[in-house]
């Protein structure tokens, strides 16, 4: 089993650029990227068909189609989507769109655009520590993308190692 | 004159004691009904009736009067009704309808029941101008007229010179003639809570009565002064509660309240014709007052009606303002934009030729070193490449997966766009991080080509639009204004299908950014009522050769016909309290923006299909052109 990332953005460039940054997660971490809501959803099909667990999703808001928001609003009512954790990378969301997403879409970090490539990985980092202690997960199976203080606590606090 | 008859309706009542009363000088009949009565004046159209007697013992009062006068020529017959009872309950009807006149208990005597007869039939006559028939004595009623108080009815019908007269001469006589006072306009005979020594009587002249209040000086009417100006102040214990002020050159006389007590003591009658100037008085005050009341009431109305006026007035005011100020944000964000976009200009095209060079040399490098070939080939490919879909990049991915069993690299190769299985697999794991190292670099510089294209097609359609107003008119192609709009409006349609139909050469001599705005307002506004999904259908024709015309259509929900006719007024806005950048400041702008340009605009909206129409004249250079 392997904790998955789905970063949503629908501009190759800046798709590009999120690809790069967060490239040296991908030794460690499935890193998926989709152009739009509906490849979002085909990428949580091959995800869950593979058992990987999807862990934190990045989105754009701006999307064709269905919006970033509306997709994290959606996402809180499958299973398999449920529990990741939740960021929004934009340059765009209004007040509106952003209330709803951290009213109905569980909104965990938002990052306006354009990002610092530093900052982006801390967040990836600190989310990806946060999904894997809340949900009772072995720090162990990722911890080179983990927030390395908070995983080893975690593993000290429970000598014998957590349970799956 | 016509003979008169006395109408008797019951046999209680003695005809004789009636024929006695009136001595012949009227017939008297008994009838058993009213019906009857009526019928008897039909048949007599002669016959004139003074007066009519009913005995309520014998007749339904209330029904028998309605039906007597329901005859015509009985309107200003007197009645009188006879009863035993000393109360009654059964006359509200008669009473409310003015038609019961005189109620007597059977009277006790025929003396005084003659009294009651001759006397109703005197003032019959006298009113209708024949020499009344003689009163008969009634020995109560004699002796009241020697009373002076019996005098008060009757100069309460006199008019008020008269009256004046009467009590001027009574005061001559009982304390000798009394100097006349002559006096201008401008004097005050009473003061207002000062105390009242005496009465002035008016015998010419106007007097005015005020009182000074919390909102200045009232003024009462003329007419409510009275002839004895200061006798309602002896009423109330002598402060004066008016100024009373002559208004006019006034003729009066002075009498003190002592001369006026004496002269009362000499001549009793007096007393009545004061007390009916003071009757007076009052009474047309009470009009004046009752008067001042309703017109009070019209004021407040009159004032609610203002007032009512006053705040759709600050509502508009406060809309237009917000218009304004609207306006002046736009005005203002457009210089900036002007500003920012030619500032913009330089560093764009900078970084356009960086990305040419850098693209350049990274190929010309690569090409100095040992298999710098096939990195060059590879970074060329990236460059050159069409774009592929994340799925695809997917599926390209799980290959490389598998042929480099490192999801790393494999990852990193497909981020720099190397998707190709057969090469990964021919390299060695050093030769691997070169060619991701160059194909990345290819990227790069792809995408900062890509990015400073798009930011510099954003500079040229602001600068377009953002063009100062003062610029002169010029040839405006309608296809690139509506596409430069478009691209500068594209977060706001978001999520909606933007369809452009576009005709060739459609040129319009035009202010660019009075047309930019235009297409900017319409825009919106169809994304607005489409609420983020649906289409929009940008049109360009030419109807006949000097005509170009545009059209934005929507799907949207539509515009209720009543709103079609008003969506072009100014301050309309179907958002009640907010002026809207798209709704209400759009279209009234939009309108003067496409009129100043030669133009104009029509809408026609049904649920589903909404269509703006802008016409502008066509460019005369285009028929040469073509």
């Amino acid at each position: 089993m392997k904790l998955a990332v789905l970063v949503i953005e629908d501009e190759p460039p800046v798709r590009t650029a999120l690809a790069r940054d967060l490239a040296e997660f991908a030794g460690t971490i499935r890193i998926e990227l989709a152009e739009s809501v509906d490849d979002a959803w085909e990428v949580i099909d091959e995800i869950s068909n593979d058992g990987d667990v999807l862990a934190l999703i990045l989105s754009d808001h701006r999307l064709p189609g269905a919006s970033g928001v509306d997709f994290l609003v959606s996402s809180m009512a499958d299973p398999r989507t449920r529990d990741a954790r939740r960021v929004l990378v934009t340059g765009q969301a209004g007040l509106q769109d952003t209330i709803r997403a951290i009213n109905d879409g569980h909104l965990d970090h938002y990052i306006a655009k354009p990002w610092d490539a530093a900052e982006l990985k801390k967040i990836v980092r600190d989310q990806l520590t946060t999904f894997v202690l809340d949900n009772g997960i072995d720090p162990l199976i990722a911890l080179p993308a983990l927030d390395g203080v908070r995983a080893m606590e975690a593993l000290r606090r429970s000598p014998g190692g957590s349970s799956t | 004159m016509n003979p008169m008859t006395i109408a008797v309706l019951g046999e209680r009542i003695s005809l004789d004691d009636v024929r006695a009363a009136v001595n012949g000088q009227a017939v008297v009949e008994r009838f058993d009904s009213a019906q009857d009565a009526r019928d008897y004046l039909r048949a007599h159209p002669e016959i004139d009736i003074p007066l009519i007697l009913l005995h309520a013992e014998c007749v339904d009062v209330s029904t028998a009067l309605p039906l007597l006068y329901a005859e015509p020529r009985l309107a200003d017959t007197p009645n009188i009704v006879i009863t035993d009872d000393s109360a009654h309950h059964d006359l509200s009807d008669v009473i409310d309808s003015g038609l019961l006149q005189a109620l007597i208990l059977t009277p006790s005597s025929p003396e005084i029941f003659a009294w009651f007869i001759t006397s109703d039939v005197a003032s019959w006559m006298q009113r209708r101008g024949l020499r009344p028939i003689a009163v008969a004595p009634a020995d109560a009623a004699a002796r009241d007229r020697q009373h002076p108080h019996a005098n008060l009815l009757r100069m309460l019908e006199m008019n008020e010179d008269e009256l004046t007269q009467v009590f001027i001469d009574g005061i001559d006589e009982a304390l000798d003639p009394r100097p006349r006072i002559f006096l201008p306009a401008g004097v005050r005979l009473t003061r207002e809570d000062q105390d009242v020594e005496g009465v002035f009587v008016l015998i010419q002249g106007r007097v005015a009565l005020s009182r000074v209040t919390a909102t200045g000086s009232l003024r009462l009417h003329h007419g409510s002064t009275g002839r004895v100006v200061g006798l309602l102040s002896l009423a109330r214990q002598k402060d004066a509660y008016f100024t009373a002020t002559t208004t006019t050159p006034c003729e009066v006389i002075l009498l003190s309240i002592e001369q006026l007590e004496r002269a009362m003591l000499l001549k009793p009658e007096l007393s009545a014709s004061l007390a009916v100037s003071a009757i007076r008085g009052l009474s047309q005050r009470l009009v004046h007052s009752e008067e001042l009341r309703i017109e009070r009431n019209e004021l407040t109305v009159k004032l609610q009606h203002e007032q009512e006026r006053l705040i759709a007035t600050l509502d508009e005011l406060q809309e237009t303002r917000a218009e304004l100020v609207s306006k002046a944000r736009f005005a203002t964000l457009g210089e900036l934009s002007a500003g920012v976009a030619h500032e913009l200009n330089n560093p764009v095209a900078a970084l356009r030729s960086a990305a040419d060079y850098l693209g350049a040399d990274v190929e010309r490098l690569l090409g100095s070193y040992p298999d710098g070939e096939r990195l060059a080939a590879v970074g060329k490919g990236v460059m050159e490449r069409q774009p592929m879909s994340t799925s695809q990049e997917r599926a390209a991915r799980r290959e490389l997966e598998r042929v480099t069993g490192d999801p790393e690299l494999a990852f990193r190769l497909v981020a720099a766009g190397v998707t190709d299985a057969r090469l990964a697999s021919s390299l060695s794991p050093d030769d691997v991080s070169a060619v991701e190292a160059a194909a990345s670099i290819a990227m790069a510089a792809r995408n900062i080509g890509t990015a400073s294209q798009r930011i510099q097609d954003l500079v040229r359609s602001l600068r377009s639009y953002a063009r100062p107003e003062r610029e002169a008119a010029s040839d405006v192609d309608l296809n690139e204004s509506l596409d430069d709009t478009l691209a500068l409006v594209a977060h706001r349609l978001h999520g909606i299908e933007v369809e452009r139909r576009y005709c060739e050469h459609p040129i319009v001599r035009a202010h660019p950014p009075q047309l930019g705005q235009s297409w900017t307002n319409l825009l919106v506004n169809a994304a607005d009522a489409l609420e983020g999904s649906g289409k929009i259908v940008v049109v360009t024709s030419r109807p006949d050769p000097r005509t170009l015309r545009v059209e934005v259509i929507d799907n949207g929900p539509g515009i209720p016909a009543d709103l079609t006719a008003r969506i072009f007024e100014p301050r309309f806005t179907t958002k009640q309290g907010t002026v809207r950048y798209g709704m209400g400041l759009g279209l009234s702008l939009t309108r003067s923006l496409v009129e100043r340009n030669g133009g104009t605009i029509a809408v026609r909206s049904e649920p589903g299909h909404t269509v703006f129409t802008v016409e502008l004249p066509a460019a005369s250079t285009t028929e040469d052109e073509k």
